[in-house]
């Protein structure tokens, strides 16, 4: 599979998980209990088991992973080259996590000492300034989106025939990419594995966790839902069909298409919302864009958007035809 | 997907949609496995009512055109390639066929024409059995 977001850019948090297998190799004794959960005032509050230690290693490979699959997604859907700060996530936690805690717990210090966050300093800023280097040197490949070569004027006319026989129709299509289905089975795994843990047990991390779970599947449930009418386009998304944009054909005096970079204009969850233009896009580059009577702007993320400026366009066309057929 | 349905047909409305739905699987626009709005959506979007919808999809669901499950989306079903009951599917179809017939025969459109139009409607299949 060809990559659009080089793995050598993840070279500094790998070779921090080298360093940790290293240090773990040549370690003679580890405190036991291992204290860890530092607060602000940098006094372990909490201890844990010794195998703790060799959890961060799997840890920070688990961090590296989700990052490579981030900047993947993030590298396919840009439309021009944007540094991504995101891709340095993995060296910041795989340094703090790795470097300070494990160097500091490697017999250096007790169960009563202070957390050495100094340590954890030296350890992050100088792989988080190498990643920052090599994500600004990455190339740019974004995703040969193709878009679809079907004639859309069959579809064009047969909505202009059935606009003119006073039919009621409805244009119905739905954006759900591959990643966002993914994360809602994550999301779903994630909330199971909360109620497992019996309520005396749980911790309010584990709860905060299940409930953005939680959060995610009503939220991603179904992704994106576009509906066309001769009166409105509706775009709705997740469990609850919480309906994003609502706009009427009257209003719109403009339709085409456009390109979106979705994980850099638009975050959380791949919507916009308070900046212009408003847009809710999940997995491509191109988009529909709708200019509005009162000068707002919409992007809508579609698998085909060519057929979706299609269809608008001509529910456009057909009711200025009727308006003027009436006048 | 593009459904629409007309107050001026005779027919029920689940069965426009039902026919509209089954029309663009033939003609290719909806392939198997692909999902249908849920009820609710497609019934705001038409302006009709749930239960119409909803007889619309199990009317399809018994035909065998969709599956519908608990939790999920109503999807396209497979095609078929042969009949599940050749004899039984051509005594049905025959009947609608020997009406059709004698609507041609009054409306005065030759054998030729007829067997002409009913090519031409078969000839806008993109799949199934072609």
């Amino acid at each position: 599979m060809k990559l659009h977001h080089p793995l050598w850019t993840h070279l500094p948090a790998l070779v921090m998980v080298l360093l940790m297998l290293v240090a773990l190799v040549r370690v003679v004794s580890l405190p036991d209990p291992l204290p860890v959960d530092p607060d602000t005032s940098q006094r372990p509050d909490h201890s844990g088991a010794v195998c703790g230690i060799v959890a961060l290693v799997f840890i920070s490979l688990s961090w590296i992973g989700i990052t490579v699959v981030w900047d993947e997604l993030w590298a396919r859907l840009e439309h021009r080259k944007a540094f991504n700060g995101w891709s340095l996530m993995d060296e910041l936690v795989v340094g703090m996590a790795g470097g300070g805690m494990l160097t500091a717990f490697l017999g250096r210090v007790g169960a009563a000492s202070d957390f050495p966050f100094s340590v954890g300093f030296m350890w992050f800023i100088p792989a988080v300034a190498t990643a920052a280097v090599l994500e600004a040197l990455r190339p740019f490949r974004p995703m040969d989106e193709r878009l679809s070569a079907d004639d859309t004027g069959a579809l064009e006319a047969d909505i202009a025939q059935r606009t003119a026989a006073g039919e009621r129709w409805t244009y119905w299509e739905m954006h759900n990419p591959g990643w966002q289905r993914a994360a809602w089975l994550l999301a779903a795994v994630l909330t199971v594995a909360a109620t497992l843990v019996p309520a005396g047990e749980l911790p309010w991390q584990l709860l905060a966790v299940a409930g953005a779970a939680l959060g995610l599947i009503v939220l991603l449930r179904g992704g994106l839902r576009v509906a066309v009418s001769s009166d409105r386009v509706q775009v709705r998304v997740g469990l609850l069909r919480f309906r994003l944009f609502d706009v009427k054909v009257a209003d719109i005096t403009d339709v085409r298409m456009d390109e979106f970079s979705p994980f850099r204009e638009s975050r959380p969850l791949m919507w916009r919302w308070g900046a212009q233009p408003r847009a809710c896009c999940l997995g491509t580059r191109h988009v529909v864009k709708l200019q509005t009577r009162q000068g707002k702007q919409y992007l809508i993320g579609s698998d085909h958007p060519e057929r979706l400026a299609a269809v608008i366009g001509a529910t456009l066309r057909a009711t200025a035809s009727t308006e003027r057929t009436e006048k | 997907m593009l459904i629409s349905i007309s107050e001026e047909d005779p027919r029920p409305i689940y069965l426009q949609i039902a026919a509209d739905i089954k029309d663009q699987i033939r003609t290719g626009d909806l392939s198997p496995g692909d999902e249908l709005p849920s009820v609710r959506e497609l019934a705001d979007s038409l302006d009709v009512n749930l239960h119409t919808v909803h007889r619309a999809y199990q009317k399809l669901r018994e035909q065998g055109v969709i599956r519908m499950r608990l939790g999920q989306r109503a999807k396209i079903a497979p095609l078929r390639e042969t009949p599940p009951d050749r004899e039984s599917v051509e005594s049905q179809l025959a009947g609608r066929l020997q009406e059709l017939v004698t609507d041609a025969f009054h409306l005065g459109l030759s054998k030729a024409d007829f067997l002409g139009l009913a090519e031409k409607l078969l000839g806008s299949e993109r799949q199934g059995g072609e």
